[in-house]
């Protein structure tokens, strides 16, 4: 998915908005209008702050000047979506967009709480919450008041039903996958030479004879197009199990004869995969003398 | 003879891992492909969804319109018509993804006329019927524009997937088609001359 993100980004020209999305703010409220005072920016935060800790549910605030000719409606929407407001299980955020001299605010609803807060319940807030005091140039109160009523309404969804909790990284399935497809392949350079070295009943120095496997079983991985940790991960860890097989199952091994290409550090970090290129060619031309030595 | 089995046998598992490694692409890029398909059919369907949600509205709409004097009734007959042949269109098993956009399209600008023309009636636009109905077709309206927004932008990703190099050979070889984009029909938003169109 992520490769071909990148195909499209690289080959195809994005829908570019006219008006550009600010960054999102580290902690919820963006004033790029500057409409708001310090002191009731800090109330603000704390405010949403609690309200996360308690439901895990969050509110955006931005304001902006003006428009100029993008659709309110979605203009909102990509900055809800740019800043992804809410959890990522739970799609429960609430963004409140005010547009200064263009006079029009929007409350934005995640998918999560739109069962909670309907349409109809958000242009009641805006029309008899915060329209009012927008009206007076007290943007302060109308925020603050409209905020408290979307918080009121999140808590009561949060006490009632309660948010799905956010899940752990991914980092974990990742590794498992190329630990798994590590180990699979290399059983299956094992297979291949135990079928090929069974003519030759000399299946230990045959295996041995193959630290190139992991280098190739690398390059297969990158063709399967699994992410870099992947491979990082899986290099070392095929190098490994290679040393481990070789030692545990062939244990009354010759000496050998000299350094193989592993001894140059191979599988100790990172780089040993990408800057094998001594090791690489070690080993494969060496194959004939190679025995094993741990 | 030792030095040149060896050779051969670095050979032939090359040779194994080519295969293996053509395979395993092979397979990965079907997978994505389906998995690329699969969202844009998702986002078809939350397409589908609003669009839904907005037929259902139409007879409270019809509805509440109907009774205001002197109004355009072909107006009314023909948002229904272009509702019921939307719903037909949804249903049947024979409508392409093509005669489906078509369809949403018509009933788009069959909506957007009788709404155009329903703000010359004060008297209906000010009752409090219509003015909920009005937030809840507004809300339609933008959920109808995101899911359409949404599903393009997955159809895109799948169309690019299966039209590059080398991802396409696989696609030809497995049959993905790209799928048509829901593109908005000419003069939607605004149209003053009122007719039939069915």
């Amino acid at each position: 998915m992520k490769r071909y993100l990148v195909a499209v980004l690289l080959f195809l020209p994005l829908q570019v908005f006219a008006l550009n999305v600010p960054a999102a703010p580290q902690e919820y409220v963006l004033d790029q209008a500057e409409i708001l005072s310090p002191e009731f920016e800090t109330e603000l935060i704390q405010k949403l702050t609690q309200l996360e800790e308690v439901t895990t549910a969050e509110i955006g605030v931005l304001t902006i000047n003006t428009l100029e000719d993008e659709d309110l409606e979605s203009y909102a929407n990509e900055v809800f979506r740019t800043w992804g407001i809410g959890q990522n299980e739970s799609d429960n955020g609430v963004l409140f967009l005010v547009v200064y001299e263009d006079r029009v605010a929007r409350i934005e609803v995640g998918y999560g709480l739109e069962g909670r807060i309907t349409d109809a319940d958000s242009i009641a807030i805006l029309n008899a919450i915060a329209i009012p005091y927008f009206k007076e140039g007290d943007y302060e109160m109308g925020i603050n008041f409209s905020i408290d009523e979307l918080t009121r309404e999140i808590q009561a969804e949060a006490d009632e039903y309660g948010f799905a909790q956010p899940l752990e990284e991914e980092e974990d399935s990742v590794f498992i996958a190329s630990v798994v497809v590590g180990f699979i392949v290399y059983f299956m350079f094992v297979f291949i030479s135990a079928i090929y070295a069974s003519l030759k009943r000399d299946l230990r120095t045959r295996i041995q004879k193959f630290p190139i496997l992991p280098i190739l079983a690398f390059f297969l991985l990158l063709s399967v197009g699994n992410d870099w940790i992947a491979w990082v991960i899986n290099v070392p860890f095929t190098l490994f199990l290679h040393k481990i097989l070789s030692v545990s199952t062939f244990p009354k091994g010759r000496k050998r004869s000299g350094g193989g290409w592993w001894s140059s550090g191979g599988g100790s970090s990172s780089g040993g995969g990408f800057g094998g290129g001594g090791g690489f060619g070690g080993g494969s031309s060496g194959g004939g003398g190679a025995s094993s030595s741990w | 003879m030792k030095k040149q089995l060896s050779l051969s046998l670095i050979i032939l598992c090359v040779l194994g891992l080519i295969g293996l490694a053509v395979v395993f692409w092979l397979v990965g890029t079907y997978n994505e492909f389906v998995t690329l398909r699969t969202s844009a059919d998702s986002g078809w369907a939350q397409v589908e969804t609003q669009y839904q949600r907005r037929a259902d509205l139409i007879p409270q709409l019809v509805a509440t319109v109907e009774g205001a004097a002197g109004f355009e009734k072909s107006l009314l007959v023909e948002v229904t018509e272009a509702r019921t042949n939307w719903l037909n269109t949804q249903s049947s098993s024979t409508a392409t993804r093509e005669d489906q956009i078509s369809a949403s399209n018509s009933f788009d600008s069959a909506l957007s006329r009788l709404l155009v023309t329903m703000e010359a009636y004060p008297a209906v636009t000010a009752t409090e019927n219509f003015v909920a109905l009005q937030s809840q077709l507004e809300g339609t309206e933008n959920r109808i524009a995101v899911a359409r927004k949404d599903y393009n932008d997955l159809v895109r990703l799948y169309n690019t997937a299966i039209q590059l190099i080398p991802g396409r050979f696989v696609a030809g070889m497995f049959g993905f088609i790209a799928y048509p984009y829901f593109e908005s029909a000419e003069g939607t938003e605004v149209a003053p001359i009122v007719e039939f169109e069915f």
